[in-house]
């Protein structure tokens, strides 16, 4: 059984700074492989980690350098799709030789385990914060699809086409999203479309298809739905994603960190 | 196969008209260009093509006698080449062409045989064990092509292929994709804002502007034969002789031409290798700049008419920046065309 664990949203920054001038993305990206290291045992085997988009806070080589550098303790094989915060060109240069990376053009990628595939899309517009995907991406997605003729499919990407009612995201959600909308509707399969950028884990539907934005594994978008709510950070716990197919595809939601526990409901059983 | 679009429009919900009622058609083998600048529906044609987009009720796209109006893309058997060739860097030449037929779930042999074949037909067979890294742009192109023809599709698309490239490279790739598209022997459609790229790749051009196809010809037809004052000017530059008109006589700042038919209510237009400069010849104007190109000097000459006129000059010598000179139009050269509300 293939399962995929899905984190987002890293936000690297160089060393020695805080994001936004608050946040230790780095400390929340080791704690989040340490997490996912430490819960193998209990929730694996694993196959691949995908990460959905925003690895760096500029896209600047430095911080995707670190970012290889705190991925490194990670004992999974992992790959990744652009967000608004990355940089395609400089992204491409640090991933160069991976075999996901195309060697030019946008960041696409299939990842096919028999009974799950994965197909990466790249959503980000150079310069931009919206999301967009190009002709080229479309027809790399229909085409991929049509190839997988009807077993179960994630499809991921770092922007999520709906709106989620927080303002100063969804001015920068997924722009033109009518022909992805049809061509996932079109799947003859269980497919699932997996976002991130809000950093928060919501659950949605887009047309014939569920839509599911990946909580981020450092700090998250304030849960604020009013109307002019100010564009603001909350320090809450960092999760990810675990996807499986448990009857159809399953996706759990795992905090970064330690709790307390492991305790017996009863013990005495 | 033959390509043929009928009524085929498409509106935004805003009311912009991206492309008006169009009628076109490709026929088995043929290579078309779609040519126009940015904003004139050429890749709105080619996304409805394609399927990316939904055209307005009414319109009707055929691939032979099946009609695909309402097929999602995935069904539609199109192959599609973009700027960036998207191939994969740690695989060989072999497992990048064979990449998509392998997610197809295609028999080992059957991908094994159409790979081979491909390789064949776009002389890739030497480099089929090399990693696509090792290859130089125009190997790369080739391979970019060869995938997306693997697959046999019904049709081929392709949206500004060569815009990407730096201009010695794409003077290269394009003859190559030129002879490569004939080799294929596929019918292909072919998106550009290059003049000159069209020129050299399609058999057939249809300039568009606007959201219409004004004008669709070979590059030979348009380019000597324009009906309209846009073609004349987006296809070859031709310059427009401004002047006051009096029959078959043209009276310009710089002096009289003669025109070959009545010039009243149309645009006289002129190509700058129809311009000579001449020891005496009707017309009279100064040299604002010279530029040595090898081949030929290309001479700015003002004071003819309102705008600097460029003269294909062949002579192993040019006259100076500054310098007065004669000048003489052939009456035949002349090409009048309607005058265009708007037309610069």
């Amino acid at each position: 059984m293939t399962r995929i664990i899905q984190i987002s949203d890293p936000h690297i920054v160089p060393h020695g700074q805080l994001a936004y001038g608050q946040v230790d993305t780095a400390k929340a990206l080791t704690d989040c492989v340490e997490t996912i290291n430490r819960s193998l045992s209990d929730i694996g085997p694993v196959d691949m980690v995908i990460v959905a988009g925003d690895l760096t806070d500029f896209g600047t080589e430095e911080e995707y350098q670190r970012f290889c550098t705190l991925m490194e303790p990670l004992d999974l094989p992992y790959r990744a799709v652009p967000g608004n915060h990355d940089d395609v060109a400089v992204m491409r240069k640090c991933f160069w030789g991976q075999s996901w990376m195309p060697l030019d053009g946008p960041i696409n990628w299939t990842l096919d385990f028999g009974d799950l595939a994965v197909i990466g899309l790249d959503s980000s517009v150079a310069g931009k914060a919206h999301g967009h995907l190009t002709d080229e991406t479309l027809c790399f997605l229909s085409e991929t699809l049509d190839a997988q003729e009807g077993s179960p499919t994630i499809v991921t990407m770092h922007h999520p086409p709906v709106l989620t009612g927080i303002e100063k995201m969804d001015i920068q959600n997924l722009r033109d999203s009518k022909q992805l909308k049809k061509i996932l509707s079109g799947y003859k399969g269980e497919l699932r479309l997996t976002c991130g950028h809000v950093h928060r884990n919501i659950v949605t539907s887009f047309g014939d298809v569920i839509c599911q934005i990946a909580p981020g594994v450092s700090h998250a978008v304030t849960m604020d739905l009013r109307a002019g709510a100010p564009n603001c950070l909350t320090k809450e716990p960092g999760g990810f994603l675990l996807h499986e197919i448990r009857g159809g595809i399953m996706s759990h939601h795992i905090l970064v960190g330690r709790y307390p526990g492991p305790f017996l409901f009863y013990p005495d059983k | 196969m033959t390509l043929r679009l009928t009524h085929t429009a498409k509106t935004y919900p805003d009311g912009t008209k991206a492309l008006l009622p169009t009628e076109l058609s490709v026929d088995k083998g043929e290579i078309v260009s779609l040519l126009g600048p940015s904003g004139c529906g050429k890749t709105t044609l080619l996304r409805i093509i394609a399927g990316l987009e939904t055209p307005d009720s009414g319109s009707n796209i055929w691939f032979d006698d099946d009609n695909v109006t309402a097929l999602p893309v995935e069904r539609r058997q199109v192959g599609m080449v973009f700027q960036s060739y998207a191939l994969f860097p740690n695989m060989s030449v072999r497992a990048n062409i064979g990449y998509g037929l392998k997610m197809q779930k295609l028999p080992k042999s059957e991908i094994d045989a159409r790979v081979t074949e491909v390789l064949d037909m776009c002389q890739l067979q030497p480099f089929s064990g090399r990693e696509v890294t090792a290859l130089s742009g125009g190997q790369r192109q080739r391979v970019a092509l060869a995938r997306a023809i693997a697959p046999r599709p019904r049709l081929l698309l392709l949206d500004e292929p060569l815009s990407a490239l730096d201009a010695s490279l794409r003077e290269t790739l394009r003859d190559e994709l030129a002879i490569l598209l004939r080799e294929f022997d596929i019918t292909a459609l072919f998106v550009t804002h290059d003049q000159d790229e069209a020129m050299a790749i399609a058999d057939r051009v249809a300039v568009m502007s606007h959201g219409r196809v004004v004008q669709s010809g070979t590059p030979e037809d348009l380019y000597r034969n324009p009906t309209s004052s846009f073609v004349a000017g987006f296809v070859g530059n031709a310059m427009s002789l401004r002047g006051r008109k009096d029959g078959t006589t043209l009276h310009l700042k710089g002096g009289t031409l003669s025109l070959p038919a009545d010039g009243v209510g149309q645009t006289v237009f002129v190509r700058a290798e129809d311009i000579r400069i001449v020891e005496s010849g009707p017309l009279r104007g100064k040299v604002e700049t010279v530029t040595f190109l090898g081949t030929h000097y290309r001479i700015g000459i003002s004071g003819i008419t309102s705008d600097t006129l460029a003269s294909i000059h062949l002579g192993q010598d040019a006259p100076k920046v500054g310098d007065m000179i004669n000048v003489s139009i052939m009456a035949e050269t002349l090409m009048l065309l309607p005058e265009e509300a708007g037309a610069a």
